[in-house]
C-alpha cells in the first residue's frame, strides 16, 4: 500500500469531513431540542445545493458567497416544517414522527426530481480548479476553503449556543423541555428556531460542497442516512459528537475508498453504526442514560 | 363480513376474464404489494417495531431463488422456499440485535436500514451476483421456471400470495401470539410484568414477516426477469412496502390490502401519465404528500376509519379483528368455572414456610443509593405491608423482586427458586405478579382483554383465557365496563384492571403498588375489601402503600423503608410506635415537639 | 388583605381523567398558603394549571384581578408568579449559574444580578457550587436551586410543589427555615406538601384536596384541630 496514497486519502477525508460534520450538527441540534429526528436533512441539503446551482447559473454568485443566502432560505423552510407541521406532532409516539418525517424528505427530494430532473449536476467555482501542493499530497483548494469555512459556521453556532441568552434558552430546552416552560421559556418559540437552525446548517454545507460533489435528487437519501450515521457515532444531540463524528465518517470512509474500493466506502460508515448502536447507542459523546 | 369476503374473492378470481393486459398488470401489483405490506404488518404492525429495511428480505429472496435456478438449475418454485429461509435467517438476526439489544423507534429502523444498505452494496460489489447491473432470467416460458407466457397466471399467483399472507396474519391475530404482540406494541414493560416473552414474540413476528417478504423476492424476480441490487436492495422499496400498510391501517388484517388498493393504482397512474411527461418523482410526491396527511389526520389508517363509518352505517357491520361478532355473553363460553381461580393457587401446597427470601439486595443509581443491603421475607400466605416515606425506595425493590431491574448484590429466592437474573416474564410465570405505582393499561384494548393478556399466561387457548379474563373482571368489579375500551376508564377503575391483570395470571404472591393512592375513601373501602378477598383465597401479599389507615388494616406485619434501609419491621401495632419510623415520616424535631 | 390570587372552580385534567373540578380558593398578599391532600388528590394538577402548564378546562383564575387562565406559561411568569415544580426540574448538563439565570430571563442584567445576590444570600450552597452541573448536585442543594431558580425570576407569588420530596429530614428543615424568611421578607406563596406538619408550620392558612376536590380549608390552627387532618394526615 502507497503511503502517499493513505496520507491523501486522510487528508480529503479530514477537508470533506468539515460538510458532514456541520451537516450533523445541524441533525443533532434539531434532534436534542425537541427529539425529532429530521428525515428529509439529506433532501434539505440538496436543495440548498440546487439553490447555489440556481444562484451560480443565473446570478453569477459564486457558492462560496451564496452559501449564506442558501442557509437563510432554508432557516425559513426548517421554520415552515416546524410550524406547519412537527408541531402537531411533537406530543405523538416516534413512529409517527418518523413517518411525517419520511413523507416531507419524499416530497423534497422529488419537488426537487420534478424541478431539476434526475441528471448530475455541479456547480463551477473558479476556486474547484485550483490546488496546492504540500509535500507529496496535494491540497484541493475547494476543498480546503470548505472545510475552514464549514468548522467556522460550527464554531459560531456553538458561541451562540453557550454564549448567548436565546442559545442558552435553547440549550435549556434540550436539556429538560418541563423545566423549560416552567421557567416561562417560549417552548414552540425555541423548538422552531432550532429546527430553523438545524436546516440552516446543511444550507450552508449544501452550498459549500455543490462544487465539490456531484449530486441530483437522490444524493439528498444517501446524506440523511450519512448524517444519521454521524450523530449516532458521535451521540444523539451532541455537539462535539457531531463535530467529531463527522471527521471521524468522513476519513473512514475516506479510508475505505483507498483501502477497499471507492464502491465500498459506505460499508465502512455502515459497519461503524452497527457496532455502535450495539455497544454503544448513546454514541462516542452521548450522555449516558440509565 | 363473511359474505363480504366471499362476494370480494369471487369478484377477484373472475376479474381477468374481463379486463385487458394492462389492467391485470396493475391487479398483479395491488396484490404483490399488498402482500409485501401484509408481511411488513406483521411486525412493522402487530409488533409495532418499524423496520424500514425490508427490501433486504425481498433481495435475499429474489436472488436466492435466481441464483439457485441461474447456476444450479434449480426450480425457482423450491428456490423460493430456500430464498425465503435465508431472508427468515437474515430477519431473526437483524431482530436478534435490535430486539437483545434493546434498539426502539429511530434507533431500530437505523439499525434495518443499515443492514439493508449493506447487503445493497455487498451485492453490488460481488462480481458472481452480476456486480451493480444484477441479474437478467432468460425468458422460457416454461411454467416449471416460474415463467408464464399468460399474464393472468401472475394475478393468480399474486392474489394467492396475498392471501396466504392475510391467513398467516388472520391467524396471529386470534391467537396468543397476535394478541401478545398487541399487548408489546401498546406498552412492552406492562407485557412482560404480564408473562409475555417480548424478545421471543418480537422474533418470531420478524422471522415469520422476513419469510413471506423473501418469498415476494422470488415472484419479484421471476416477474420482471431481472434482479438490480439497487431496486430490490434500496430504501424506495422499502419505503414502498411500509407506505401501504401505514396508509391503509398498521396492525389491522385489511389495512395493509385497503391501502394498496389505494396506493398502487395512484402511483401506477401518475407514473403513466406524469411519468411521460418527464415528471419522474410525480407519484412519489403525492405518496409523500399522503404519509403526511395519514400522520397529521389519520394517525391509524384508512382501514380503522373505514370499519367505523360501515358500522356506523349499519348496512355492512363489519366486526373489529378482536371483537368475535355477537354479543359474548349470548355464546356458551369454554368452561366458565367460576371460583376456579379461588381454588387454584390456595390448593397448592405450601412448598415451605417462606414463600420469599431476598437477603442484602442493594440497586444504587448513580450517586443514590436507592436500595442498600436489604433483607425481606414473605411468608406463605401473608400480607405483608413495605411503607417508607416518599423515595425511600419501595418501588426499587419490587423492580428488583420482579425481574424489571438486576441488584448490584443480593439475592432472592421465591418457592425456592432463585429470582436474580431472569427476565420479568419469567417471575411471571413462576408465580409472582406485580401491579405498577402509574397504572400502565394497554389503552387501546378493552378491559376484558387487558385482562385477557395475564390469562393467557396460565391458559394458552385464546377462548379459554378470555373466559378466564371474564371471571377475573367481575371479580374485581368491571363486569359493566368489560368491553370498554382501557384508555378511557376513570382512574379508580384503571387501578382495578391493573389489579385484576396480575390476579389473571394466577399468581403465589402479588405486589400491589400503590393500588389505592389517588383513590377517595369511598373509593378505598371497595379495594380494601377487595385485596382481603384477594388473599382469603390464598394468595400472599405484599403491598407498597402511602394510605397508613389502609396498611395498617391489612397488613399482618409491616417493613419500614428509609432511604433504602430497613429501619423498623413489625406489627402494624408496633410500627405504629416506632419512634424511628415518625422521625423518619416527620423529621427528628417533630418527635421532639411530639404532639400532646 | 386583598386576594392576590384567586381561583373559581378551576377544572383540569389529563386527556379524558379530570384530576381537579369545582376547586376554589385564595391567596392573600404575603401568605403562605397549604394545599395538602393524597397522592394523586390534584394538587400538582391545581399547580400546573395556575402556572398554565396544564390548559384550564373552566372556572377561572385571578391574578391581582386579571385573568389567568388561557394565557401560556411563559405569560404567567412574566405576571409575576414562578413555579418550582414537584422533581425540581432542572436543567442538569448546565451549571447551577445558568440554572438560576435562567430563572431570571426576564429582568435585565442589572436587576439579574441583585435577584442572583438575593439567592446566594439564601443558599450559600449555591454560591460554592456556581459552576457545577446542576445534575451533579445532592438532592438537597438541587431543591435550593429549584427554589433560588424560581426567586430569580422576582415573583409576587411563588408556587411550591413538594419541596420536601425525597430529603433527609436535616435537609427538610433548613430548606423550610429558608422559605419561613422568604415568606417573612413578603413573599406570597402556596405550597403543595405530603409532609402535612411541616407544611402547616410554615402556613397561614390551608385547603385540603381530596379527589380532586376540596373538602375543607382554615387556619393553621384550626386544620390542625380538626380531626379528619389528624386522622387522614397527621397519622394521629
Amino acid at each position: 500500500m502507497d503511503l502517499t496514497l493513505v496520507l491523501q486519502g486522510l487528508l480529503s477525508g479530514l477537508l470533506f469531513g468539515g460538510v458532514y460534520s456541520l451537516m450533523a450538527v445541524g441533525l443533532t441540534l434539531i434532534f436534542g431540542v425537541m427529539r425529532v429526528v429530521n428525515f428529509a436533512h439529506g433532501d434539505m441539503m440538496v436543495w440548498g445545493m440546487y439553490l447555489s446551482y440556481l444562484l451560480a447559473t443565473r446570478a453569477g454568485i459564486d457558492p462560496y458567497l451564496s452559501f449564506v443566502v442558501c442557509a437563510a432560505a432554508l432557516f425559513a423552510l426548517g421554520l415552515l416544517v416546524q410550524h406547519g407541521l412537527v408541531d402537531r406532532v411533537i406530543d405523538a409516539p416516534h413512529e409517527m414522527q418518523i413517518l411525517l418525517m419520511l413523507g416531507v424528505a419524499l416530497v423534497l427530494e422529488n419537488l426537487a426530481l420534478v424541478a431539476f430532473g434526475p441528471e448530475p449536476t455541479r456547480v463551477r467555482s473558479p476556486l474547484g480548479a485550483a490546488t496546492l501542493w504540500l509535500g507529496p499530497v496535494f491540497v484541493d483548494i475547494a476543498r480546503l476553503v470548505t472545510f475552514v469555512v464549514a468548522v467556522l459556521l460550527t464554531a459560531a453556532l456553538s458561541l451562540f449556543l453557550y454564549r448567548t441568552d436565546l442559545g442558552r434558552t435553547i440549550r435549556a430546552a434540550a436539556d429538560n423541555t418541563y423545566g423549560a416552560l416552567v421557567v416561562g421559556i417560549d417552548v414552540r418559540r425555541v423548538y422552531a428556531v432550532a429546527f430553523g437552525v438545524g436546516a440552516a446548517c446543511v444550507g450552508a454545507a449544501g452550498a459549500l460542497v455543490s462544487s465539490i460533489l456531484p449530486f441530483q435528487p437522490p444524493t439528498g437519501l444517501s446524506l440523511s442516512v450519512t448524517s444519521f450515521n454521524i450523530v449516532i457515532i458521535g451521540g444523539m444531540g451532541s455537539l462535539l459528537g457531531a463535530l467529531i463524528g463527522g471527521l471521524l465518517v468522513s476519513v473512514a470512509e475516506s479510508l475505505g475508498a483507498v483501502f477497499l474500493k471507492p464502491s465500498l466506502k459506505e460499508l465502512v460508515s455502515f459497519s461503524l453504526l452497527i457496532v455502535i448502536l450495539l455497544f454503544r447507542p448513546a454514541g462516542l459523546f452521548g450522555k449516558r442514560t440509565s | 363480513m363473511r359474505w363480504a369476503g366471499v362476494a370480494a374473492l369471487a369478484v377477484l378470481l373472475t376479474l381477468p376474464a374481463v379486463l385487458n393486459s394492462y389492467a391485470v398488470t396493475i391487479f398483479i401489483l395491488i396484490f404483490f404489494y399488498g402482500f409485501l405490506g401484509q408481511a411488513w404488518n406483521i411486525v412493522g404492525g402487530y409488533a409495532g417495531q418499524l423496520s424500514a429495511g425490508h427490501a433486504a428480505f425481498v433481495g435475499v429472496g429474489g436472488y436466492t431463488a435466481a441464483m439457485l435456478s441461474i447456476e444450479a438449475g434449480l426450480m425457482p418454485w423450491v428456490g423460493m422456499f430456500v430464498g425465503a429461509a435465508l431472508a427468515a435467517l437474515l430477519g431473526a438476526i437483524i431482530g436478534y440485535l435490535g430486539f437483545r439489544f434493546g434498539l426502539r423507534g429511530f434507533y431500530f429502523v437505523l439499525l434495518t436500514v443499515a443492514f439493508a444498505e449493506i447487503c445493497r452494496i455487498a451485492v453490488s460489489n460481488i462480481d458472481a451476483l452480476g456486480g451493480p447491473l444484477g441479474l437478467y432470467i432468460t425468458f422460457t416460458g416454461d411454467p416449471r421456471q416460474f415463467q408464464f407466457r399468460d399474464g393472468r397466471v401472475y394475478y393468480y399467483i399474486a392474489l394467492a400470495l396475498m392471501l396466504s399472507a392475510t391467513a398467516t396474519a388472520w391467524a396471529i391475530e386470534r391467537r396468543r401470539f397476535g394478541i401478545y404482540l398487541a399487548a408489546i406494541r401498546e406498552d412492552e414493560a406492562a407485557a412482560e410484568a404480564l408473562g409475555v416473552n417480548a424478545l421471543k414474540y418480537k422474533m418470531l413476528a420478524m422471522v415469520v414477516s422476513s419469510f413471506l417478504t423473501g418469498l415476494g423476492g422470488t415472484f419479484y424476480a421471476f416477474y420482471l426477469f431481472s434482479l438490480q441490487p439497487n431496486t430490490l436492495f434500496g430504501i424506495p422499496l422499502s419505503v414502498e412496502i411500509i407506505i401501504r400498510p401505514i396508509v391503509g391501517g398498521a396492525g389491522t388484517l385489511l389495512g395493509p390490502i385497503l391501502g394498496s388498493f389505494i396506493l398502487t393504482p395512484l402511483a401506477e397512474l401518475s407514473r403513466l401519465y406524469l411519468g411521460q411527461g418527464g415528471l419522474h418523482g410525480a407519484h412519489l410526491i403525492a405518496y409523500g404528500v399522503l404519509l403526511i396527511g395519514v400522520v397529521l389526520f389519520l394517525p391509524e389508517g384508512a382501514y380503522p376509519r373505514l370499519r367505523r363509518v360501515l358500522q356506523r352505517s349499519r348496512l355492512a357491520p363489519v366486526s373489529g379483528p378482536s371483537h368475535p361478532k355477537g354479543c359474548p355473553q349470548e355464546r356458551s363460553r369454554v368452561a366458565p368455572v367460576s371460583g376456579h381461580l379461588r381454588s387454584e393457587p390456595g390448593s397448592r401446597p405450601p412448598l415451605q414456610k417462606t414463600l420469599l427470601v431476598a437477603r442484602g439486595l442493594s440497586k444504587r443509581f448513580g450517586g443514590l443509593q436507592a436500595v442498600a443491603g436489604l433483607d425481606l421475607a414473605v411468608e406463605h400466605g401473608e400480607m405483608l405491608g413495605l411503607i417508607g416515606p416518599n423515595g425511600a425506595g419501595k418501588t426499587t425493590v419490587f423492580n428488583l423482586l420482579s425481574g424489571f431491574l438486576t441488584p448490584d448484590a443480593g439475592e432472592v429466592s421465591f418457592r425456592d427458586r432463585a429470582l436474580v437474573g431472569l427476565p420479568p416474564h419469567a417471575i411471571c410465570r413462576l408465580g409472582l405478579a406485580r401491579t405498577f405505582q402509574l397504572v400502565r393499561p394497554f389503552p387501546r384494548m378493552s378491559v376484558l382483554e387487558n385482562v385477557r393478556v395475564g390469562a393467557l399466561a396460565r391458559h394458552p387457548q385464546a377462548l379459554e383465557a378470555r373466559a378466564r379474563a371474564r371471571d377475573v373482571v367481575e371479580r374485581v368489579g368491571l363486569g359493566a365496563r368489560a368491553h370498554v375500551t382501557a384508555g378511557t376508564l376513570t382512574l379508580a377503575e384503571r387501578k382495578r384492571l391493573e389489579l385484576g391483570r396480575a390476579l389473571a395470571t394466577e399468581p403465589t404472591l402479588l405486589l400491589l403498588d400503590e393500588v389505592m393512592a389517588g383513590l377517595n375513601p369511598t373509593e378505598i373501602e371497595p379495594i380494601i375489601r377487595l385485596i382481603r378477598g384477594i388473599h382469603a383465597s390464598g394468595v400472599s401479599i405484599l403491598l407498597i402503600e402511602h394510605n397508613m389507615r389502609a396498611v395498617m388494616a391489612l397488613s399482618q406485619r409491616i417493613v419500614v423503608l428509609s432511604f433504602g434501609e430497613k429501619i423498623a419491621e413489625g406489627t402494624p401495632a408496633d410500627i405504629a410506635n416506632h419512634p424511628k419510623v415518625v422521625e423518619a415520616y416527620l423529621g427528628d424535631e417533630y418527635v421532639r415537639a411530639a404532639p400532646a | 388583605m386583598s386576594a392576590l390570587l384567586r381561583l373559581d372552580g378551576l377544572e383540569a385534567g389529563y386527556g379524558d381523567l379530570t384530576a381537579v373540578s369545582g376547586v376554589s380558593l385564595e391567596v392573600r398578599r404575603g401568605e403562605a398558603v397549604a394545599l395538602i391532600g393524597a397522592n394523586g388528590a390534584g394538587k400538582t394538577t391545581t399547580l400546573r394549571a395556575i402556572s398554565g402548564l396544564l390548559p384550564v378546562r373552566a372556572g377561572r383564575i385571578e391574578f391581582e384581578g386579571a385573568r389567568l387562565d388561557g394565557l401560556g406559561p411563559a405569560q404567567i411568569v412574566a405576571r409575576g408568579i414562578a413555579h418550582v415544580p414537584e422533581g425540581r426540574q432542572l436543567f442538569p448538563t448546565m451549571t447551577v449559574r445558568d440554572n438560576l439565570e435562567l430563572g431570571g430571563r426576564a429582568a435585565d442584567r442589572r436587576h439579574r444580578d441583585d435577584a442572583l445576590e438575593l439567592v446566594f444570600a439564601l443558599f450559600p450552597r449555591l454560591h460554592e457550587r456556581e459552576r457545577q452541573l446542576a445534575g451533579t448536585l445532592s438532592g438537597g442543594e438541587q431543591q435550593m436551586c429549584a427554589i433560588g431558580r424560581g426567586l430569580m425570576a422576582r415573583p409576587r407569588l411563588l408556587l411550591l410543589d413538594e419541596p420536601s420530596l425525597g430529603l433527609a429530614p436535616v435537609t427538610v428543615k433548613l430548606i423550610f427555615d429558608t422559605l419561613q424568611r422568604v415568606n417573612g421578607d413578603g413573599m406570597t406563596m402556596m405550597l403543595v406538601e405530603q409532609n402535612v406538619p411541616r407544611a402547616l408550620q410554615l402556613s397561614h392558612r390551608g385547603y385540603v384536596l381530596e379527589n380532586g376536590r376540596i373538602v375543607l380549608e382554615g387556619t393553621r390552627e384550626s386544620l390542625r384541630a380538626s380531626p379528619h387532618v389528624k386522622q387522614a394526615y397527621l397519622g394521629l
